[in-house]
C-alpha cells in the first residue's frame, strides 16, 4: 500500500492521532483535523488532504465506521466514529508509542 | 483485524461503489469551503480564504486518488493483465491450447455427466419441503421389513393420533387414461387429499386439488405432472378444467405439479395424481383409490418439530399394537405382522434405482482416472512450454520479476485452460446425460430420472475445474520457475543436453498416462466379457424375433370368465396372422421383472419354495425353452379340470432326483392357487426371473386354470419384419376388444437389453473410456517424442553425418517410445490385476481378468504407441545434418 506523505511523522503515527481524536466521540474529517492542529498547537505539519486516505484506511481495516449526518453549521458532512476494533487498536497503539518515547528518550538521556 | 473481515468491508464497499466518488468529493467540498468560512470568519477575503483553505489541503487529486487506492485490490489488476497475456498466449499456439482444453472438456464433462446421475439417481434430496424431516412407516417382524404398506384402517387410527405432523398417503398403479379418443397406459399415484400440504409442494399451474377436496370433500380431480403435461397437452395452459377418463371414470384437470417434482419414488414419474376416496367409499372403475379400509398403502409422515424417530416410532408402535389387539386378524391379512418401524426418508422410495448405484459410482472412478490422464497430458504439454520459455523466464526473474509473480501468471495460465475445459465439458455433460439415459431400461418399470446438469452439478464442475487447473498447473509452474538463471541464459535451449528434472517428470507423466490408460482398457475388456457371459443363451430362438405385448384387463370390468375366452380368441387369431409361428401368454415371462413364488411340498420333503408363472399353451416354444419330458399344456386344462404343473429341471432334480417326475404329485399348501397339482411336464432350465442369477427351481401353472392379470403375449415371428408384425397383432386387440390397453410392446431382445441396462451402461461407457484414454496417452507420448527429437536435432545431425542410417536413427528415436510404454504397460498391468480381485470382492458377477483381455489390450497399446512415434521418428529421420549442425537455437 502507498504510504501518503507525511515525512514528518513516524509510519502509523497518523493513524494514532485521529484513533486518538474519535476515541472522545464521533467528528467529521475537518474538526479531525483541527483538532490535531490545535492540540499540537499547530507543531505537526500534517497535510489536511492526507487524512481522508488515512480515514479511507481504517474503514478498509474496520477501526472507524462512516455515517452521514449534520455538522454544526448545518451541512451535510460524514461523522467518523470508533469500533470496538479501533478503541482495541489505540489501546495498543498508545502503549507501543509509549514505550518507543521512553526508550528514545532513556538513548537520549544516557549520552 | 483478520484478513477476513477486511475482505468483508472491501465487499461491502463495492455494493456502494458508484456512490464512493460522489460521497469523497462531497467530504472534501464540505472541509474546504468549512476551513475558507472558518478563515474569512477571522478576516481574510473570500477569495484568499478559499486560496488559503486549498494549500493547507494539499493535492485534492492525490487525497481522492490514494483514498479511492485504500480501497482496491491490487492483485485483482495483476490478473486481469495476467489473463490478458495468457489469451495473448494461446492465439500463439492454438494447437496447444485447443488440444488441452479438449482433453480437459472430455475429462471434467465426463466426470460430471456421472456425477450427475449419481445426484440424479441417490444423492439430490427428493424435491419437498424440508425432506429430511419426513420418515417412511413399515411394518417389520423378527427385525425384518415385511410390509412396506399400511393397512387403510391403521392409517385413519395414525391420522387421529396426531403422533406426527403429518401423513403423506400413497400407492401407485396402471390406468388406462384417455382424452381426445386416444387411449394409451399410464402410471398414476393415487394420494391421500392432503399430500402436496404435508409434502409443502405448491401447483405451478391451478391446484394441487380444490380446498374442497382437501377439506375432505371427494371430487374426481386430477392433478398432472409437468412432464406428462408437457408431453400430453404440450403444456398447454388451458387444460385446466378439461375432462379426461381414468379407467373410463371421468375427471376433471385441476393442477400441475412442478417440473422438479418427481414424486417420492425415484426414478418414476408417475403420469398423474388423483385422491383416494374417504373411508368406505368406491367407484368400481379404480380400486387403488378405494377407501376400503382393506386398502394397503405406503405412508410417508412428517414428524413434529423436536420429536425424534426413536420418540415417535415407539408411540407409533404403542398405537400398532393396539391396532392388531382389537383387529380381527383374519380381516385384514395381519397374522403375521410385528412391530411398526419408522425409517429416515430424506431420499425417497430408492428400490428402482438402486441397482445403478454401485455401476455409477464404478463409473464415477474410472471417469476420474480418464480426468486424471487428461491432467497429466496438460501437465506434459505445460511443462514442454515451460521448458521452451526458460529462458524468458530467467530474463524476466533477473529483470526483478518475483518468482510468485511468474508462478501465478503460470497459473492463471492453467486455470485458464481449466476453466475453458469446464466450460465446454458442461456441454459434454448435457450431451453424454443424453447418451447416460439411453442405457436406462424403459420397459415394464421406465426409469425416468433427470440427468440435465443442475445448480449442484455446475458447481461441482466450477470446483472440478479450479483444482484440476491447481493440480496439473502448479508442477509446470514450479519447475519452471526453478531454474537456476545463469544456466538457463548460458545454454540455449535448443541444444541443451542434460536431461533436466521437467524431462523426467514428464517421462514419468508420460508412462502413467500409459499405465492408467492400459488400466481402462482392461477394465472395459472385463465388463464387456461380463455384459457377453450375462447374455442368456437358454432360449433356442433369436430373441430379436419374439415380440411382446403386455396388456391389463381390468379387473373392474372383466370377469375371469370373459378374460379367459378373450384371450384364447385372442391368440388364436394372432396365430393365425403370416409371419407367426406361434403365440402364447405368460403372466410375467421371461425376465419378466414381476417375480411370484410358490411353497412347495411332496412327501418325504421339506417344504421348498420355487418361482413361478402361469402360461397359456405353447408358452415354451414360443419362447424356445426346450421341453424335455411329457407334455405341453393343452385344452385339457380348464378351470374345473384336474390341477397340472409343468416343472423346470432344476425343480425336478431337488425333488425327485434320478426319477422321473412326470405323473407325479405335488402340492401348493397356501395362496390362492393352493392345491394338488399333477406334473405332466419337465423344461430344461433357463435365466428366467433374474438374468444375473443361475437357473432356480421353477414351476409353471396352466393359465386356462388361473386367470390372467396383467399378461403378457408372447408372439415368434419367422421375418425380421417385426414392424408390420406388431401393426398387425395391434389391429387383431382393437378388433377384439378396444378396452384391451396394450403396453410395454418392445422385442424379447429389448428385454433382455433392459435387465442387462447397469451392465450395458458399465461396459459401453468403460470402453468409451478407454478408448479416450488410449488417444490421450497417444498424443501425450507424441508430444513428448517430438520435443525429444527437436531437441537432439543436432545430436542426430552429427550421428548422421558419421555415417549413421536412418534405421539406427529410427531406433534412436522409438527405444525411448518403447522404454516408456513398456515401463506404463508393466505398472499398468499390475495395478489392473490387483484392481480386478478387489472388483470380484466387491461388485458380484464380475467376470475375471483372463489373458484373452489382457493381449489384446496391451496390443492395443502397442498398435497406437507405434502410430504416436511414428511421426516424430520419420522425422528424426529425416533431419539433414548440414542444416542441423548449422542451425544454433
Amino acid at each position: 500500500m502507498h504510504s501518503p506523505d507525511n515525512s514528518q511523522l513516524l509510519p502509523g503515527t497518523l493513524f494514532m492521532l485521529i484513533l486518538r481524536c474519535l476515541s472522545r466521540g464521533p467528528l467529521h474529517g475537518y474538526a479531525i483535523a483541527r483538532h490535531i492542529q490545535e492540540a499540537s498547537k499547530n507543531g505537526l505539519q500534517i497535510e489536511d488532504g492526507s487524512l481522508y486516505p488515512a480515514l479511507n484506511r481504517m474503514l478498509v481495516k474496520g477501526w472507524v465506521t462512516a455515517e452521514w449526518g449534520v455538522s454544526e453549521n448545518n451541512r451535510r458532512a460524514r461523522f467518523y466514529s470508533l469500533t470496538r476494533e479501533g478503541r482495541k487498536q489505540l489501546e495498543s497503539e498508545t502503549a507501543e508509542f509509549d514505550k518507543l518515547v521512553r526508550s528514545i528518550q532513556l538513548v537520549m538521556r544516557s549520552a | 483485524m483478520s484478513m477476513l473481515s477486511e475482505w468483508k468491508n472491501i465487499l461491502g464497499h463495492f455494493s456502494r461503489h458508484r456512490r464512493f466518488d460522489a460521497d469523497l468529493d462531497d467530504e472534501i467540498r464540505f472541509h474546504l469551503e468549512t476551513r475558507a468560512a472558518e478563515l474569512q470568519a477571522s478576516g481574510l477575503s473570500r477569495s484568499d480564504a478559499l486560496t488559503q483553505s486549498r494549500r493547507e489541503f494539499g493535492s485534492v487529486a492525490r487525497a481522492s486518488e490514494e483514498s479511492r487506492g485504500a480501497w482496491q485490490i491490487l492483485w485483482l489488476e495483476d490478473l486481469v493483465s495476467d489473463l490478458r497475456h495468457t489469451l495473448r498466449a494461446f492465439r500463439g499456439n492454438p494447437a496447444f491450447a485447443l488440444t488441452a482444453v479438449l482433453s480437459l472438456a472430455l475429462g471434467i464433462g465426463g466426470t460430471t455427466a456421472i456425477y450427475t446421475a449419481l445426484e440424479a439417481v441417490l444423492w439430490k434430496p427428493l424435491p419437498v419441503e424440508d425432506p429430511n424431516s419426513l420418515v417412511t412407516l413399515s411394518i417389520s417382524r423378527d427385525k425384518r421389513v415385511v410390509e412396506t404398506d399400511l393397512p387403510a384402517a391403521f392409517v385413519s387410527r395414525l391420522r387421529t393420533s396426531r403422533i406426527f405432523a403429518g401423513l403423506a398417503v400413497n400407492t401407485g398403479d396402471g390406468l388406462s387414461f384417455s382424452y381426445d379418443g386416444r387411449a394409451e397406459r399410464i402410471v398414476g399415484e393415487s394420494v391421500a387429499s392432503d399430500f402436496f400440504d404435508v409434502l409443502g409442494v405448491p401447483a405451478i399451474l391451478g391446484q394441487n386439488f380444490t380446498p374442497d377436496v382437501r377439506g375432505g370433500r371427494w371430487a374426481a380431480e386430477a392433478v398432472l405432472s409437468y412432464d406428462f403435461w408437457q408431453r400430453r397437452f404440450g403444456g398447454d395452459p388451458t387444460v385446466i378444467g378439461r375432462t379426461i377418463r381414468l379407467n373410463t371414470y371421468p375427471f376433471t384437470i385441476v393442477g400441475v405439479t412442478p417440473r422438479s417434482f418427481f414424486g417420492l419414488t425415484r426414478g418414476t414419474n408417475y403420469e398423474l395424481r388423483i385422491p383416494i376416496l374417504p373411508e368406505g367409499q368406491e367407484i368400481a372403475q379404480i380400486n387403488q383409490i378405494s377407501g376400503k379400509p382393506e386398502q394397503w398403502f405406503g405412508v410417508v409422515a412428517r414428524l413434529k418439530r423436536g420429536i425424534t424417530v426413536a420418540q415417535s416410532q415407539a408411540a407409533a408402535d404403542a398405537e400398532f399394537q393396539e391396532f392388531l389387539r382389537t383387529t380381527p386378524p383374519q380381516r385384514l391379512r395381519i397374522a403375521r405382522l410385528g412391530h411398526l418401524r419408522i425409517s429416515p426418508f430424506a431420499r425417497g422410495y430408492d428400490e428402482y434405482v438402486l441397482p445403478f448405484y454401485a455401476p455409477l459410482l464404478l463409473l464415477l472412478i474410472l471417469v476420474s482416472i480418464l480426468l486424471v490422464i487428461a491432467c497429466s497430458n496438460v501437465a506434459t504439454m505445460l511443462l514442454a512450454r515451460a521448458a521452451a520459455r526458460a529462458r524468458e523466464f530467467a530474463v524476466r526473474i533477473s529483470i526483478g520479476a518475483g518468482r510468485l509473480r511468474l508462478i501465478r501468471q503460470l497459473l492463471a495460465e492453467s486455470i485458464l485452460l481449466s476453466f475453458l475445459g469446464g466450460g465446454l465439458g458442461v456441454a459434454v455433460a448435457y450431451w453424454a446425460g443424453d447418451v447416460l439415459f439411453h442405457f436406462l431400461p424403459q420397459g415394464h418399470i421406465s426409469i425416468a430420472i433427470d440427468l440435465r446438469p443442475d445448480t449442484r452439478a455446475l458447481l461441482f464442475t466450477l470446483t472440478l475445474s479450479l483444482v484440476t487447473g491447481l493440480v496439473f498447473g502448479l508442477a509446470p509452474a514450479l519447475e519452471a520457475t526453478r531454474g537456476c538463471l545463469a544456466i538457463a541464459l548460458k545454454t540455449d535451449t535448443a541444444s541443451a543436453p542434460s536431461d533436466g528434472r521437467g524431462t523426467r517428470i514428464r517421462k514419468i507423466l508420460v508412462a502413467s498416462q500409459v499405465a492408467f490408460s492400459l488400466v481402462l482398457l482392461i477394465a472395459a475388456g472385463i465388463f464387456a466379457r461380463t455384459l457377453s457371459d450375462l447374455r442368456p443363451a437358454d432360449f433356442r430362438c433369436n430373441p430379436d424375433h419374439i415380440l411382446l405385448f403386455t396388456l391389463k384387463p381390468q379387473p373392474e370390468i372383466y370377469s375371469n370368465e370373459r378374460k379367459l375366452g378373450l384371450t384364447a380368441e385372442l391368440i388364436r387369431r394372432v396365430s393365425a396372422l403370416p409371419g407367426v409361428e406361434a403365440a402364447a401368454l405368460a403372466e410375467s415371462g421371461p425376465l419378466g421383472s414381476r417375480l411370484e413364488s410358490e411353497e412347495v411340498q411332496v412327501p418325504g420333503h421339506d417344504t421348498f419354495r420355487a418361482g413361478s408363472d402361469r402360461v397359456t399353451p405353447g408358452f415354451f416354444d414360443s419362447v424356445g425353452i426346450p421341453r424335455i419330458a411329457g407334455r405341453d399344456f393343452d385344452a385339457r386344462d380348464k378351470p374345473g379340470s384336474p390341477l397340472v404343473v409343468i416343472i423346470n429341471q432344476a425343480l425336478a432334480r431337488s425333488l425327485f432326483p434320478n426319477q422321473n417326475p412326470v405323473g407325479r404329485t405335488l402340492r401348493i399348501p397356501s395362496g390362492k392357487q393352493d392345491g394338488d397339482y399333477v406334473i405332466v411336464g419337465v423344461v430344461a432350465d433357463a435365466r428366467y426371473y433374474d438374468v444375473h442369477k443361475k437357473p432356480q427351481p421353477f414351476l409353471w401353472l396352466s393359465m386356462g386354470q388361473n386367470a390372467p392379470y396383467m399378461p403378457t403375449l408372447h408372439v415368434r415371428t419367422n421375418t425380421p419384419d417385426t414392424a408390420t408384425t406388431i401393426a398387425e397383432v395391434r389391429r387383431e386387440f382393437d378388433l377384439l376388444d378396444k378396452g384391451f390397453p396394450v403396453f410395454n410392446v418392445r422385442t424379447m431382445a429389448a428385454r433382455i437389453e433392459d435387465s442387462l441396462a447397469s451392465e450395458r451402461m458399465v461396459a459401453n461407457l468403460s470402453g468409451a473410456f478407454g478408448v479416450l484414454a488410449l488417444v490421450l496417452a497417444a498424443v501425450g507420448l507424441y508430444g513428448v517424442l517430438a520435443y525429444s527429437v527437436s531437441r537432439r536435432n543436432r545430436e542426430i545431425g552429427i550421428r548422421m553425418a558419421l555415417g549413421a542410417k536412418s534405421g539406427e536413427v529410427l531406433w534412436l528415436v522409438a527405444r525411448e517410445a518403447f522404454a516408456l510404454v513398456g515401463a506404463g504397460s508393466v505398472a499398468g498391468l499390475v495395478f489392473a490385476i490387483a484392481a480386478s480381485r478387489l472388483l470380484i470382492h466387491y461388485v458380484a458377477g464380475v467376470s475375471s481378468i483372463d489373458p484373452a483381455i489382457i493381449t489384446s489390450c496391451i496390443f492395443g497399446m502397442l498398435v497406437v504407441a507405434a502410430a504416436a512415434v511414428s511421426l516424430p521418428a520419420i522425422r528424426g529421420c529425416r533431419v539433414d545434418p548440414v542444416a542441423a549442425l548449422r542451425h544454433d537455437g
